[in-house]
């Protein structure tokens, strides 16, 4: 990741730090899906050639709303997301 | 227009998030900016100004969507809603400051997304951001605060409509809680 694109998640982390502090807290979920959703957009840049990558996230772009429309299933939907994280993860192990 | 027009239009307008990359006219962001002055305005304080980047200015809406929830990449066009603040307080005192100046601008953005909506414009109003951050990319003057942010362009999405319950469920005739007449 280039400096121009760290900068970019540092910008993002930082204005979420702030607001989150006044959001309504459902908010911090929904920003830190759209800090991922940044960073893994950042990644493609970089051609990563992982389909899970470019998976997650289409599924963080496809589901992300739900916080305003269906909060039981952004619920859900944030579980899924740490399921797909964690299976991905162990991968490593 | 007649009023099925008119709700028609007000039904069909939807937050818009993506967008191609067609430009918008400075012709064209200037009707709505025409559009946004038209509305109404508490103790005519008129007290609102619009900062507006266009296809000139990609760098700086991608370096501000950086910061920015909601958005993903550079829109074609960024209206800031801003209040001149000290404008708003000769004209309209206190409760200006405090309540009707942001209404204006909230009519004022109304105003426009309805414009761009019949231009073919999708438009999404964002009220998450960072003054600070805002105040530094527009150069702001301190006694102008940034309250409303619409993001433009020609959409790459279909919005998406959240269902309304029924209208009567909001509805109270004379005293709260009376559902009828």
């Amino acid at each position: 990741m280039n400096e121009k694109r760290a900068c970019d998640v540092l910008a993002y982390a930082a204005a979420s730090a702030r607001e989150m502090y006044v959001d309504p807290s459902v908010y911090a979920s929904h920003r830190l899906l759209a800090t991922m959703e940044r960073f893994l957009g950042f990644l493609e840049e970089e051609q990563y050639n992982d389909p899970f990558f470019s998976e997650l996230r289409k599924s963080i772009n496809d589901n992300i709303l739900l916080v305003m429309t269906d909060p039981e299933k952004f619920g859900d939907f944030l579980s899924e997301v740490v399921e797909k994280v964690a299976h991905k993860s162990f991968e490593y192990a | 227009m007649e009023a099925t027009q008119a709700l028609k239009l007000i039904k069909g307008r939807r937050s818009i998030r993506r967008f191609t990359d067609k430009e918008i006219s400075k012709e064209a962001l200037t009707d709505l900016v025409e559009a946004a002055v038209w509305a109404p305005s508490g103790s005519n304080a008129q007290a609102w100004e619009f900062v507006i980047l266009g296809k000139k200015d990609k760098e700086l809406m991608n370096r501000m969507v950086a910061f920015l929830p909601g958005v993903s990449e550079a829109p074609a066009a960024m209206i800031w809603l801003c209040l001149d603040r000290a404008k708003e307080k000769a004209k309209a005192g206190k409760l200006g400051l405090d309540v009707m100046g942001v209404m204006d601008i909230s009519m004022a953005a109304q105003n426009i997304m309805l414009m761009a909506h019949a231009m073919g414009l999708g438009s999404c109003v964002i009220g998450s951001f960072n003054e600070s951050v805002t105040r530094i990319a527009l150069k702001l003057p301190e006694h102008v605060t940034p309250e409303l942010l619409l993001i433009l362009g020609y959409p790459a999405e279909e919005g998406f409509g959240p269902p309304r319950p029924p209208v009567q469920q909001n509805m109270h005739w004379r005293e709260f809680g009376a559902k009828d007449i």
